[in-house]
């Protein structure tokens, strides 16, 4: 990819350009279209709100096509003597120590099968607040050392306030041990990494001496339920191209994701300090989404932060079911839209401030398409009755030109925005040949269009869970922070009942309403309304266990070294040890 | 907390019951950085077009 700064002007300013293009088209047809019975107010107000709304699918859209066009950067693998320390971080909140613990063992198993002589040593991070996981914690803590002959180079702490969260955990771990390494990759819970990764990330930082951060895209491994495996084709099949796009446009300002990335732990420590933002929760006090922050501080402070698509070995897992993915969205939610205090932060690159917009943007934008449909309804009371006769003294009536067609090519432009550039996407991999690993030509064609086919009937839903986030932060209700769900993650209809019920009023009730108020709308808002009602079935039937071939990813037909070697610790451990 | 957690490299720096096993003599100062944009304010510039804002709508 062409990382220099006249390539990644070109990627924005051809991205920008495309997707305000898009946008200011669709505004325009909806005006016409809006035309057709004389414009009123609400005209301009839905008018403004597809503006918004189009920019936003028009932006990844542009994103994707970036990302297919962009030119892949072929890196060669050094081999060169790797002359720093460095220490691989592993932060834990409440997680079950027996499955985190087996992965530092074989992430150390797999490190030493490469018998490199880099120092490269483990650090758990915790942050557990449950007393009876912390005992657990310091008791596999034991075997692990004792079954890797770790002491020496794995270490344990454990905090005894979690200020600050994730972010406060790795703070507290460079103030106290950080000069210790030289370069630390952080990883979450349930972040598996290659060793021979691990060392590449190592060799390419210490190449460049302004590299302060290095992310890899993680794939996303180990998903069971119909849900977690639509995410999972989705995170392989077509993340790599957004990635590719995303990398082309942020050049040297990002992105970090928060884990499986390595750090100068010098440069993260001079400029990523992050301070308590004023104010109380949702907007103030520590900051949630510190990724982001941090990638955008290391930036100002002149470092590079680079996204390199083509590491493979970075592994993480994801929510099972849609309720998990919408507590994890909750929390993102409150933690990018906290970035609007820190939009006008003084000195940050300017494509910085543009990332923490597009953070926000991604949350407020199900609330423009929900304004939308409420004002279509509200359009109804001002639409002006037809004039067939619009000049005095003309006997013979003027019909007023059917618009309707104008809606539908909207309509259609849309959902083309959405669907195109995982059609495209889907196209150009089965040509560049990365059918094979997803099954097949015609099982990763056939996986793309199941994946469209489950994130359309998802989309009101997620809709749904965005909105009341986005709603609740604003009423300035703090989320605080729930530790994430692990494991099967199948629900009953009835937890899936209690989770998402109001979603099935607030669908019942908008569609009554519609077809009371605006019969006319009534058929154009059952593509939104019916898996709203739907929502409880939907949650509860895509997270049950799915063994089809559909969704099927490289890792279920061949699986990594280093998942491989996860299973076979977690084989040889025992369930229990006493605590 | 009776469990074996003595590094070879480092001694372990127990704080019961809170327990660590990092390298104690290694601190890297974090120094917290500037977030918040500075408060705009009422320059004399703007105090000045204030003061005559009355009267310019008066005119108009």
């Amino acid at each position: 990819m062409d990382a220099s700064g006249t390539g990644t002007r070109d990627a924005r300013v051809a991205a920008l350009l495309l997707s305000v293009l898009a946008a200011a088209a669709a505004a325009m047809v909806f005006q016409v279209y809006g035309a057709a019975d004389g414009l009123d107010p609400v005209d301009y107000i839905r008018s403004g709100l597809i503006l918004l709304s189009t920019w936003w699918l028009a932006w990844g859209a542009a994103q994707a096509l970036l990302g297919l066009t962009a030119r892949h950067r072929v890196t060669t693998h050094s081999t060169a003597p790797i002359l720093g320390r460095s220490v691989v971080l592993v932060p834990v909140y409440n997680e079950d120590p027996r499955v985190t613990f087996a992965r530092v063992a074989a992430m150390d198993a797999s490190l030493a099968a490469i018998g490199d002589p880099a120092v490269v040593d483990f650090a758990i991070l915790s942050d557990t607040r449950s007393e009876v996981i912390a005992a657990q914690e310091t008791a596999w803590f034991a075997h692990l050392l004792a079954d890797r002959g770790g002491a020496g180079r794995m270490f344990y702490r454990r905090r005894v306030l979690n200020t600050g969260r994730k972010a406060g955990n790795i703070e507290d771990f460079i103030t106290t041990s950080g000069a210790a390494w030289d370069y630390a990759v952080i990883l979450d819970a349930d972040s598996l990494m290659d060793g021979a990764t691990v060392l590449e990330m190592i060799r390419r930082t210490e190449a460049d001496p302004r590299l302060g951060l290095l992310q890899t895209l993680p794939r996303v491994v180990r998903a069971r339920s119909r849900f977690g495996r639509a995410m999972q084709f989705s995170a392989g099949f077509h993340s790599l191209i957004f990635a590719r796009g995303q990398a082309a446009m942020q050049g040297r300002t990002g992105p970090f994701w928060g884990h499986n990335a390595i750090i100068r732990i010098r440069a993260f420590a001079e400029s990523c300090g992050l301070p308590e933002l004023p104010g109380r929760p949702p907007f103030g006090g520590p900051i949630l989404s510190h990724d982001y922050v941090e990638a955008a501080l290391l930036a100002r402070a002149g470092w590079t932060v680079r996204l390199d698509t083509d590491l493979d070995g970075s592994f993480e897992e994801g929510p099972e079911n849609i309720v998990d993915h919408a507590k994890r969205d909750r929390r993102w939610c409150q933690g990018n839209l906290q970035h609007s205090k820190l939009l006008f932060a003084p000195g940050l690159k300017l494509w910085s401030r543009f990332v923490f917009f597009q953070g926000i943007f991604a949350y407020i934008a199900p609330v423009f398409w929900l304004a939308f449909m409420l004002a279509s309804v509200a359009a109804v009371f001002w639409a002006h009755p037809p004039d067939y006769f619009p000049q005095e003294n003309w006997p013979i009536p003027v019909f007023p030109v059917d618009q309707r067609s104008k809606a539908v090519g909207l309509a259609v432009g849309i959902f083309g925005l959405l669907i195109l550039p995982k059609l495209a996407i889907g196209i150009t991999a089965i040509w560049n040949g990365r059918g094979p690993g997803f099954g097949g030509a015609l099982l990763a064609l056939r996986s793309v269009l199941a994946e469209l086919a489950l994130s359309t009937i998802v989309a009101p839903v997620l809709l749904a869970f965005q909105t009341r986030s986005v709603m609740q932060v604003v009423l300035g209700r703090d989320g605080g922070w729930p530790p994430n769900n692990r494991g099967d993650g199948s629900l009953t209809l009835d937890e899936a009942w209690v989770a998402a019920r109001w979603i099935t009023w607030w669908g019942l009730l908008s569609l009554t309403s519609a077809h009371w108020l605006a019969p006319s709308l009534t058929l154009w808002l059952l593509p939104v309304t019916l898996p709203m009602i739907l929502s409880p079935w939907i949650i509860q039937i895509t997270s049950q266990t799915s063994r089809a071939r559909v969704f099927t990813v490289p890792e279920e037909l061949a699986l990594p070294d280093i998942l491989a070697r996860h299973d076979a610790v977690l084989a040889r451990w025992p369930d229990t040890i006493p605590a | 907390m009776n469990v074996p957690l003595r590094p070879t490299t480092w001694p372990a720096t127990t704080t019961e019951p809170f327990l660590s096993t990092l390298p104690p003599a290694a601190p890297l100062a974090m120094p917290k950085q500037v977030l918040t944009a500075p408060r705009l304010r009422v320059t004399p510039g703007w105090a000045w077009v204030l003061r005559i804002w009355p009267g310019l709508r008066q005119a108009g």
